[in-house]
């Protein structure tokens, strides 16, 4: 199939890409951009190792056209970490064992950022619910879930120190 | 060839080009592909806005073909969507909600297709566009089995059509599989029971998918509850030979006499769980 | 060894978890080099035949394509252990399995090697095939493997006492066929490798050879390369990047890690290959099919006084792990109870499907299952608690069992105790609504095997570290990090042993040109033999820091204490108790990141003011004259000054005592020191459905020590659940050869919502051998689970489900039969070797869109044309 020239945004940043129309958004990261943090790990749309946000909601990036995310803002796991440093959800989750062999993880982190922009206090219900569309293999979810608890509180402590010194 | 049309004209103008499939979600698309090269032109329809949303008109409800799961969650609607909410929740996980469509998942026409139990017990058409006009087929008609439709290569389903008629009727949906999210069904009910002012049925229309190679009614048990009171025990008004129309298969998910087996109970669940809340 | 210690115990991250978090962590896959090629590799389309011909010239025509690789590129044998040398990276003669390899394409992208694989040309004779293991054990013709009759790969026949004269003192025996069936590792990571060739400097041509892989095992696949590939070791560098996960599923050799190699070889390009999710299921080695014959006897006080066990495994077309597979189901029914009389009787199977191998909890799981059960069913005749009867046949440690294996630490009672306490055993069990039950199982691991595959003296892990004059710690191991933590843990015990802060200590993991040798992650080895070898390693190198910090603080080596980033003469200062300030900044920074500490910037650095101030900081030190204290850097710098290169070496090998007895197998089974756990699974049945819903799990297990709690439970946590997966919903669905669930959305893994809360309880028996008194966490947990499971069913609805999973059918079957008064017959339900149970193919499309078509014998497809 004959390249195309297409523009993406992707964390912040735009870039033209000639690529095949046909290509999937998630080999587009990782082979054309070496945005290699979203993951391939199955064939059938079933582990969410590769979620990204599009336009802030979690998308399986391999059952998506690079061509089609044009005009929309792409955030994968590379745009996540703010200003150099870890997100509280990144820290959280090292801290707590809710990565192991952190392959799904960066799946996780976006689908948990979706989660906590919606419903900054969500109940463990709610959270086993949102992260339903991800697969784990290593730590059968249970740290994940205190990870979570551990990110909004850091979060919210973070919030209250900023409006304190204001 | 990619093309991402704006509007449904050109959508079909396009769709024209010989072997043109069309795009929605995608979330079945690219499994179905297997392989990861898309050889024939593709007509993505993710951008079209005329078919998106949800809308109350005068004698239906009208679901665009491209409204996704979530926004089907989202959007308030009468009780009798209440099956079709519960589906939409448990269509894989929440990025395929996020991204998987109406139209798409009529059209991939699985026998477990997850939307269309609750679709049949609404007596739903759907509405199909191509460059020579638009045609209403009623949802049962549509899809003819395992994967096939009567949709036509150069036709878009650009809505779903849900009649008033049992809009206050309350509506259940049940799910068995082997996991509760990201797993194709071994059996799933969807019941809607409209009751009149002395709490009697006077409209029910369950349908069971995953135990044919397409969904079914239960043409038989329908009548046999209008007229029932409404409470406990209406589910045990369902019998084996309400469930002769199914005709299960063996698979990797479960032996068809675990699915005859199972489908009984789920229908019984589903017509109490109407019951409980008509 | 009783003492406060500064960094083990303590909640850990992980050392690497940034870069998981962040994305920023390279995977094989994430990998890539300049002139990179794509490897494809063609998989047999059938279970069994000959393979007459094989044509590659319209693929290697195609545009795009660099070269074809097939069996004669690389013809010599290869596999895990000596004894099973029966693979070849490509098919020459035969194809055993559909899936099974035989030819590779390197193309210049995924697309053109993708056409070029229907390009080749094979012709076929197709062979009878056998899938059930016990159909294959009687075949007398067209045998899988011309040197294994019967399609035996091995049997062993123990036995230990006398189990006759056992069995007639039992007042009660129970007797019954067990079934566990087939599953897989599923790690999210499919397997990945990138082989590439250096440019000999001297005669322009492919040089040494570079391999980045998936693997548990770095060291065995540099070993096999060099068999297969006809190269020295030394010509062979194997770089493990991170894995996404392993569980038994990387710990060998898996064939396109030899194929990506011979690609490179012949393209003279850097080569990488990547399995598709199918693929990864073809590769497999996972935990097979197992049958268990079981008859257990007991006393009228629930003594064990007889166990017998005849096990037959359904090994698939190869031999991988088989051999030690079938002797751990033996060997482990010891030393967890006491058993006095053991008959065994194992047999490894051929058939002609993916080949089973090693997966978290080798060989234990399934005979446990069986054995926890049984037990579980004698308690019930005896009316005997069913924690009772398993606290009535305890072990008397430090003992050896009848079988040769030594156990010194062994936590049992307590983690019985524990869960028993934690659940409410007493007052709730056979108390609950209809419906809901609780169960109780134990089980065991070795902590690594006390003899290692390939026979030899050799330490089985070997550990060096550098220091640097900065006070950098840089720890050179073998071991392999695929995400249970070993980077971590090697970490930890050096920074403890050199009382050094953490994060300045730095990790070179399993790169064969860096790195000394470690037979790699599998049985659980890790922390206890890797583990020990950084003990040692650290203690040398501590030993020559405390020669020179005593000179320069002129007291005896043995008064220093290394503790807190410093040096301190215990005498003139109460360690511990006041701790004098660390003159660096970043202060009191042992922990790393703990959840319980907040982090500062300065801390994660680990580098100190020193490394440039060192100078003049020696020289002011030298005009003050001794003192009491010195900081780890100051100390590291004179340790230079006075022996020159800072470095230790320090390694581990099995003791004679822990490595077994004499009899023929005896070498499979001993450990140096074995975990325990104990499991109450609380669990909700569904009469009508016959759904299993897992409420909770009460995990205790005997770790010896924790040296990280996070990571301990994370452990016992995803053993458990992973045996959960195994006991409600996991299973590989066979027909005619063809796996019937080759993906993720098939193979159902529990998802969060399935998933049930793990109370995670950490025993420490402190084993006088592991470092710290650590053992095993990793793998133990899992056995326990799939019974306690059971047992829980029972007690909830009264049915035995002596077939694994327990599905909602095979549950609703059992209480229909209940209901009916009938023997369940195990030989019905969905039994995998019987494919005329199946009319039609999974219904999702595998096998690159094409489904059932790649089978032209498959019976489905003739009915349809009939």
């Amino acid at each position: 199939m004959k390249k195309e020239l297409i523009e993406l945004q992707i964390n912040g940043r735009s870039y033209e890409l000639a690529i095949e129309p046909s290509k999937l958004l998630l080999d587009t990261l990782r082979q054309d951009l070496q945005l290699t943090g979203s993951k391939r790990g199955c064939d059938d749309s079933s582990c969410g190792a590769c979620t990204v946000l599009e336009d802030g909601i979690p998308m399986l990036s391999c059952t998506m056209l690079a061509a089609s995310c044009e005009g929309q803002e792409i955030t994968t796991i590379e745009g996540v970490s703010e200003h150099g440093s870890l997100a509280a959800i990144q820290k959280a989750y090292g801290d707590w064992g809710g990565a192991q062999c952190g392959f799904c993880t960066p799946g996780f982190i976006m689908t948990v950022k979706h989660l906590l922009a919606e419903n900054p206090e969500p109940t463990e219900d709610e959270i086993r619910n949102a992260l339903s569309g991800n697969l784990c293999r290593c730590t059968g979810y249970s740290q994940m879930y205190q990870a979570i608890k551990a990110a909004i509180d850091a979060e919210q402590k973070g919030s209250a120190a900023v409006s304190a010194a204001r | 060839m990619y093309l991402r049309p704006k509007t449904l004209n050109e959508a079909v103008d396009a769709l024209v080009e010989p072997g043109a499939q069309v795009l929605a979600g995608g979330t079945d698309f690219y499994p179905a592909l297997g392989e990861r090269w898309i050889s024939t032109p593709v007509v993505d329809i993710t951008t079209i806005k005329e078919i998106k949303g949800i809308a109350r008109e005068k004698n239906e409800f009208r679901i665009g073909g491209g409204t996704t799961w979530t926004e089907i969650l989202r959007t308030p609607l009468p009780r009798c969507f209440d099956a079709l909410k519960s589906a939409a929740r448990e269509i894989g996980g929440v990025q395929i909600q996020n991204r998987g469509t109406v139209a798409g998942n009529l059209c991939n026409a699985s026998p477990a297709a997850d939307s269309v139990p609750p679709l049949l017990a609404l007596d739903a058409q759907v509405e199909l566009v191509s460059t020579s006009g638009l045609r209403r087929v009623p949802l049962a008609a549509f899809i003819v089995g395992n994967r096939k439709t009567l949709r036509t290569a150069g036709e878009i389903l650009t809505a779903v059509i849900v009649p008033h008629a049992v809009e206050n009727a309350s509506s259940a949906f049940l799910k068995l599989g082997a996991r509760r999210y990201l797993v194709i069904s071994i059996a799933m009910v969807a019941a809607v029971v409209a009751v009149d002012e002395r709490r009697r049925v006077h409209d029910a229309r369950i349908a069971v998918g995953s135990c044919s190679v397409r969904a079914q009614r239960l043409s038989a048990l329908e009548p046999a509850l209008i007229g029932a009171p409404v409470g406990a025990g209406l589910g045990a008004i369902a019998m084996p030979e309400h469930l002769e129309p199914l005709t299960p298969i063996d698979d990797v998910r479960g032996t068809a006499a675990y699915r005859h087996d199972t489908a009984l109970t789920l229908v019984r669940r589903a017509l109490d769980l109407c019951a409980g809340s008509c | 060894m009783t003492k406060d210690f500064s960094i083990i115990g303590k909640r850990i991250a992980m050392v690497d978890a940034a870069g998981k978090t962040s994305g920023a962590g390279k995977y094989t896959d994430d990998l890539s080099l300049p002139g990179m090629l794509v490897g494809k590799i063609l998989h047999s389309p059938y279970p069994h035949a000959r393979m007459k011909r094989i044509d590659t010239t319209r693929a290697e025509k195609l545009d795009g394509v660099v070269a074809v690789a097939t069996g004669k590129d690389a013809p010599n044998t290869y596999g895990i252990l000596p004894v099973g040398h029966d693979e070849r990276a490509l098919a020459v003669d035969k194809v055993r399995y559909v899936g099974d390899n035989v030819a590779c394409v390197a193309a210049l992208d995924e697309a053109t090697a993708d056409r070029a694989l229907e390009l080749i040309d094979v012709e076929y004779e197709l062979l009878p095939a056998y899938f059930d293991p016990e159909k294959a054990m009687k075949a007398e013709t067209d045998l899988i493997h011309d040197n294994k009759p019967h399609n035996i790969e091995k049997d062993y026949h123990h036995v230990f006492g006398d189990p006759e004269k056992g069995f007639a003192e039992a007042d009660h025996v129970a007797e019954a066929r067990f079934i566990a069936n087939e599953v897989t590792h599923a790690a999210m990571e499919p397997h990945s490798t990138l082989a590439a060739l250096e440019i000999d400097s001297q005669t322009g041509k492919p040089g040494r050879l570079t391999v980045w892989s998936s693997t548990q095992v770095p060291y065995y696949l540099q070993h096999k390369l060099s068999l297969v590939l006809e190269m020295p070791m030394s010509q062979i560098r194997v770089i493990k990047p991170l894995v996404g996960g392993g569980f038994g599923g990387k710990s060998e050799v898996i064939p396109l890690e030899i194929i990506a190699a011979i690609a490179a070889r012949k393209t003279r390009a850097p080569v990488k290959i990547t399995y598709t999710r199918e693929e990864v299921f073809w590769a497999h080695r996972g935990r097979p099919r197992t049958i268990i014959d079981l008859k257990t006897g007991v006393k009228n006080d629930g003594r064990i006084t007889a166990v017998k066990a005849r096990v037959v495994q359904d090994g698939g077309a190869y031999c991988s792990y088989g051999v030690v597979t079938i002797l751990y189901s033996g060997a482990l029914l010891g030393a967890l109870y006491d058993i006095p009389n053991i008959q065994y009787d194992g047999y490894r199977v051929l058939t002609n499907k993916p080949a089973c191998g090693a997966m978290r909890g080798h060989g234990t799981v399934n005979v446990r299952f069986a054995f926890e059960s049984q037990l579980d069913e004698l308690a019930a005749k005896l009316e005997v608690d069913p924690a009772v009867i398993r606290r009535r046949n305890l072990l008397q440690p430090p003992c050896v069992t009848i079988n040769g294996l030594r156990v010194q630490s062994y936590g049992l009672p307590e983690c019985i105790d524990r869960v028993v306490e934690r659940s409410g055993w007493k007052h709730r069990k056979g108390k609950l609504t209809r419906g809901r039950g609780l169960g109780i199982a134990c089980s065991h691991y070795v902590s690594g095997a006390a003899n290692s595959i390939i026979r030899s003296d050799m330490p089985h892990s070997t550990v060096n570290i550098k220091i640097d004059r900065d006070g950098g710690v840089v720890v050179y191991t073998g071991a392999a990090e695929i995400g249970q933590g070993s980077d971590t843990m090697t970490a930890q015990i050096a920074a403890e042993v050199l009382g050094c802060s953490l994060s300045r200590v730095k990790v070179v993991a399993a790169d064969t040109d860096l790195t000394p040798i470690d037979i790699g992650s599998y049985s659980s080895r890790v922390t206890f033999m890797a583990g020990n070898a950084t003990l040692r390693a650290a203690e040398e190198v501590k030993k020559q820091i405390a020669l020179a910090a005593a000179k320069k603080m002129n007291c005896a080596v043995e008064e220093l204490v290394f503790r807190d980033d410093g040096v301190f003469n215990s005498k003139s200062i109460n360690v511990g108790a006041g701790v004098p300030p660390v003159q660096a900044p970043g202060g009191d920074e042992r922990g790393r990141s703990s959840p319980h500490r907040s982090q500062d910037q300065a801390s994660v650095s680990g580098r100190v003011e020193g490394q440039i101030l060192r100078g003049s900081l020696q020289q002011q030190r030298n005009e003050e004259g001794p003192k009491d204290f010195m900081t780890f850097e100051e100390a590291v710098v004179a340790a230079i000054d006075f022996h020159g290169a800072l470095a230790g070496t320090g390694s581990y090998a099995p003791p004679p005592e822990a490595r077994g007895g004499k009899f023929k197998g005896a070498g499979v089974g001993p450990s140096p020191a074995y975990s325990y756990s104990a499991q109450v699974a609380e669990v909700t049945v569904d009469e009508d459905t016959g759904e299993v819903i897992v409420h909770k799990v009460w995990a205790a297990h005997d770790c010896g020590r924790a040296l990280n709690p996070v990571s301990v439970e994370g452990q016992i946590i995803g053993s458990v659940w992973m045996g959960m997966g195994q006991a409600l919903t996991e299973e590989m669905v066979w027909k005619d050869g063809l796996l019937m669930n080759p993906g993720l959305l098939e193979y159902r893994s529990p998802s969060s919502v399935e998933s049930p809360e793990v109370e995670p309880i950490i025993v420490e028996s402190i084993d006088p051998e592991g470092p710290f008194g650590a053992k095993e966490c990793s793998e133990g947990s899992l056995a326990a689970t799939i019974p306690a499971i059971a047992n829980a069913i029972y007690d909830a609805v009264g049915i035995r489900l002596r077939e694994a999973p327990f599905t909602p059918e095979r549950v609703l079957a059992a209480l229909r039969a209940k209901k009916n008064a009938k023997l369940l017959d195990l030989t019905e339900g969905i039994d995998p070797t019987a494919p005329e149970r199946f009319r039609e193919h999974g219904g999702a499309l595998w096998f690159k869109g094409k489904g059932p078509e790649r089978h032209a014998s498959d019976p489905a497809r003739r009915t349809e044309q009939a």
